[in-house]
């Protein structure tokens, strides 16, 4: 098989596979590009910092086709679509808030790898440091509470409860009956 | 044929695990049960263990023969699929997964059966002279049989699975010519032969702490001894997990393409969570060996680490959650879910039962002790997993609650992760030069002032050096610090060992890992997980990424990496086509290598694959993902360079961690079975 109709083959059942498996994680729909992509990164054109913010704003958006991936990480043709978006918008001079708010417009909240910090969601950024300070509580009160009864010599081991009748019955079968 | 043969092990393993579960309990816990029933338990679950392999074999017989009239061969078999991820797809599909699971299980139990094996052995042997011994040895030959109960238990419910909900043998009639093949992004690489293994013998392993934490309270007998052994074999399940969650990272990196290791996926979570608790109790059964306290709460984490074993298989299996691994078959979802409530509410209720047996003797006197460093580590490791279980769960809690579709990610995981992993980091430095009970003054003067030196002028140097983020100039500093407590402990152990035994340098270490590995193995893992942590900080700060597209005899330039493109191509193989491009890859100048990134479509599935090329060196990797490629003339290539530094040191620092966890379990010398019988002999005191 030729080099060109092999990779043609493969191209036409890439329209195939974005059917029929739009959540894999890496498609090859770039490939329909070619090189007619605009606005690479690291094109000498574009400014560093605008692909530095443009790479930012990427990881914090998720790639709606892919798992637990973001517009940044992807290889998917969408999320290199989201990515020119942000460009575009940051280079009209809009703000990252702006933008962010674009895309929870177009996809819900969903998209925001990082929940906004408002209702609900508070619980989840509320939850782990309340959930230390309540641990630290405790440990601490026990600590204290340890030193103010202390030097007492309580720590001697514990008499183990193994001299309990049934169980010397147990043993005294056990080895009559071995 | 092969599909009854297979059934009709399952079936006999369940029957063994019944069996195992009854003789066991007898012995255990009944007013006559004795050797009889004991060795009954043992041969049931020797047979378990046979009748379970013998499944396996069917399976793997029925796989590499391509018997598609068995339903999980039609399922995930193909006849292009090369032998090799033939053989391990086994673990590509729910069933498979799951008999591959109770075949360990069922090896554990085993295992666990023939180490006790001499038990009632020297029980004889010894005859009259140990009824003097009284009931101490009672309980710990009654132990045995009652774990073995546990086990059984558990496995009851595996087996039952496989002959239910999860049969993997069912019948397909008539049986199709071909089947569509394993899942492509498990067929990509063969790494996938290596980390799902090592995490089923680390979640499996759990099984057996818990058998013996549930046996401790069956039989009211909450010292020290039990715990011992239970932590033995929590280490061994420990370090598969370990191996399991590194060697999945480096499976990511090297098959998914974006460069990275872990994204926080809810399925990586669910690995991790265990993982978190296995850790906290790992750290906190020494200060119940030492000093008797925390009883109920080294309990609970055996008991959580079972649990959270559990609800990861639940979320991985049931397809509650998308991820890269999830099986996405919902039937056993429920089965699952009813099992882990019975197990958390019957663990519950011994607690409960047994509260009284469970106060601590002890207190801890002092915050500058070894004992409160474990309770602050228990403390961070217990609210990283509350941390990471939350964050997990959440985007299906509010779902759930308010119909709403949001997403937990790795941005959210990376910002609350990073403070807690730097304490605990921290904390590796604190807590092995603090002296049980108290420390005084001079002691902590001594034991710190040069590891704070040496991490506060580590930290410095990197400043001075350039490094202007906060983060990778704390982790610096911390582990500098870390790293000097380390080697201070190792030179004051071998100071010790040489002036005692008068022994070389290297027989002085040999005598530290043989008479305390816990606590040097210890040491050593904690050297692999602070080279882990620098990998993760300098990896994250420091990559770089590039994307261009290139004719052949164009180069892309990234950091001190170039790579040229030589040409593009496409490949036809019996079960994908392959389409690549050959770029010749320099650094500095030199030429390194020819590097083959590669976009894999798989027929049977209709799915595309990149894999990536990558490029490894101490120093930093190349990573080379193709991204398209020019339909026309095949002609063009555009290509995305990544370049991470230090990344290597990420499984290298896993593979220390391995060693440690090995040299902590390592049965130095002698027989460690025929020592403890001879302590047991010589001092019944102890035997309690």
């Amino acid at each position: 098989m030729s080099r060109v109709a092999c990779a043609a083959a493969v191209l036409a059942m890439t329209g195939v596979a974005l059917g029929a498996a739009p959540a894999a994680a890496q498609t090859v729909d770039g490939a329909l590009d070619g090189i007619e992509r605009p606005a690479a990164p690291g094109d000498p054109v574009r400014s560093a910092e605008i692909d530095q913010r443009t790479a930012e704003i990427g990881a914090t958006l998720r790639c709606p086709i892919c798992r637990q991936q973001s517009v940044a990480e992807s290889s998917a043709r969408i999320a290199r679509e989201m990515q020119d978006v942000i460009r575009n918008m940051l280079m009209e001079g809009r703000t990252a808030e702006e933008i962010e708010a674009y895309f929870v417009d177009a996809y819900g909240p969903w998209i925001l790898l990082k929940p906004r910090a408002e209702g609900m969601n508070l619980f989840v950024y509320a939850g782990p440091g309340v959930a230390f300070l309540l641990g630290g509580f405790l440990v601490a009160r026990r600590i204290r509470r340890g030193r103010s009864r202390d030097e007492e010599g309580r720590d001697e081991p514990e008499t183990p409860d193994h001299l309990r009748k049934a169980d010397r019955r147990w043993l005294e079968a056990a080895i009559k009956g071995s | 044929m092969l599909s009854t043969l297979g059934y009709a092990s399952v079936i006999a393993a369940l029957l063994a695990a019944a069996l195992a579960t009854m003789a066991g309990g007898w012995a255990g816990l009944s007013r006559s049960g004795g050797e009889v029933s004991a060795a009954l338990a043992r041969r049931a679950a020797y047979f378990a263990f046979f009748a379970m392999s013998g499944g396996m074999l069917v399976m793997e017989v029925a796989l590499l023969t391509h018997d598609f009239s068995v339903e999980y061969v039609a399922r995930v078999g193909s006849r292009e699929t090369p032998t090799y991820y033939t053989a391990i797809s086994l673990w590509s599909s729910l069933e498979g997964s799951i008999l591959f699971w109770g075949w360990i299980l069922a090896g554990y139990g085993a295992l666990f059966a023939f180490t006790r094996r001499r038990e009632f052995g020297a029980l004889r042997a010894a005859g009259e002279r140990l009824t003097a011994l009284g009931g101490g040895l009672a309980h710990g030959l009654r132990t045995t049989p009652l774990v073995l109960a546990v086990i059984g238990v558990v496995q009851l419910f595996f087996f039952g699975l496989l002959a239910g909900a999860a049969n993997p043998f069912g019948i397909v009639d008539p049986a199709p010519a071909n089947g569509p093949g394993p899942n492509p992004l498990l067929q990509n690489h063969p790494l996938m032969g290596l980390h799902p293994p090592m995490l089923y013998f680390g979640f499996v392993g759990m099984t057996v702490p818990f058998a013996f934490a549930i046996a401790a309270l069956l039989r009211g007998n909450v010292e020290a001894r039990w715990l011992r052994d239970a932590r033995r074999w929590m280490v061994a399940a420990w370090a598969f997990l370990t191996m399991g969650i590194i060697g999945g990272g480096w499976w990511s990196y090297e098959v998914l393409g974006w460069g990275g290791a872990w994204a926080w996926d809810p399925v990586e979570n669910a690995s991790f969570l265990p993982w978190l608790t296995a850790t906290a109790f790992l750290h906190s059964a020494m200060v119940q060996e030492r000093r008797g306290m925390l009883k109920t709460w080294n309990l609970t984490l055996i008991i959580s680490t079972f649990l959270l074993t559990l609800f990861g298989t639940f979320l991985t299996r049931s397809g509650v959650i998308d991820s890269v691994h999830a099986f996405t078959e919902g039937v056993i979802g429920p089965v699952f879910l009813a099992f882990i409530a019975v197990v958390a509410i019957v663990s519950l209720a011994l607690i409960g039962w047994r509260s009284n047996r469970l106060r601590a003797p002890g207190q801890v006197e002092s915050p500058a002790s070894r004992e409160s460093a474990f309770i602050l580590n228990n403390l961070l490791l217990v609210g990283f997993t509350f941390t990471v279980l939350l964050g997990t769960m959440w985007p299906l809690v509010v779902e759930a609650l308010r119909g709403d579709r949001i997403s937990v990610g790795p941005p959210y995981f990376d910002q609350v992760a990073s403070p807690i992993g730097l304490a605990l980091i921290f904390l590796m430095g604190v807590g092995p030069a603090l002296p049980w009970r108290r420390a005084g003054q001079e002691q902590l003067k001594r034991s710190f002032v040069w590891p704070a030196i040496v991490g506060a002028a580590a930290g410095l140097l990197a400043f001075a050096l350039g490094v202007g983020y906060f983060l990778p100039i704390l982790t610096i500093a911390f582990a500098a610090f870390v790293l000097t407590t380390i080697a201070d402990e190792f030179r004051k152990g071998i100071a010790a060992r040489r002036r005692i035994a008068e022994r070389s340098f290297l027989g002085a270490l040999r005598d530290l890992f043989a008479r305390t590995g816990q606590r040097y193995g210890g040491y050593i893992v904690h050297v692999g997980v602070i080279v882990i942590a620098l990998a993760i900080s300098v990896s994250w700060t420091w990559k770089t990424e590039r994307e261009m597209t290139l004719r052949p005899g164009e180069r892309l330039a990234i950091e001190d990496y170039e790579v040229e493109l030589i040409d593009v191509w496409g490949r036809e193989e019996p079960h994908r086509f392959v389409i690549g491009a050959t770029f010749a890859a320099y650094r500095n100048g030199r030429e390194i290598g020819e590097e083959q990134p590669r976009i894999n479509f798989y027929t049977a599935t209709a799915q595309n694959i990149a894999t990536p090329a990558v490029k490894s060196s101490l120093t930093s990797d190349l990573y080379l993902t193709l991204m398209a490629v020019d339909p026309e003339s095949g002609a063009h290539a555009t290509v995305r360079a990544i370049v991470n530094p230090g990344i290597v040191w990420l499984w290298i620092g896993g593979m220390i961690m391995g060693v440690g966890a090995l040299i902590a379990i390592w049965p130095w010398g002698r027989s460690r079975v025929r020592a403890a019988g001879a302590e047991l002999l010589a001092d019944p005191a102890a035997a309690a």
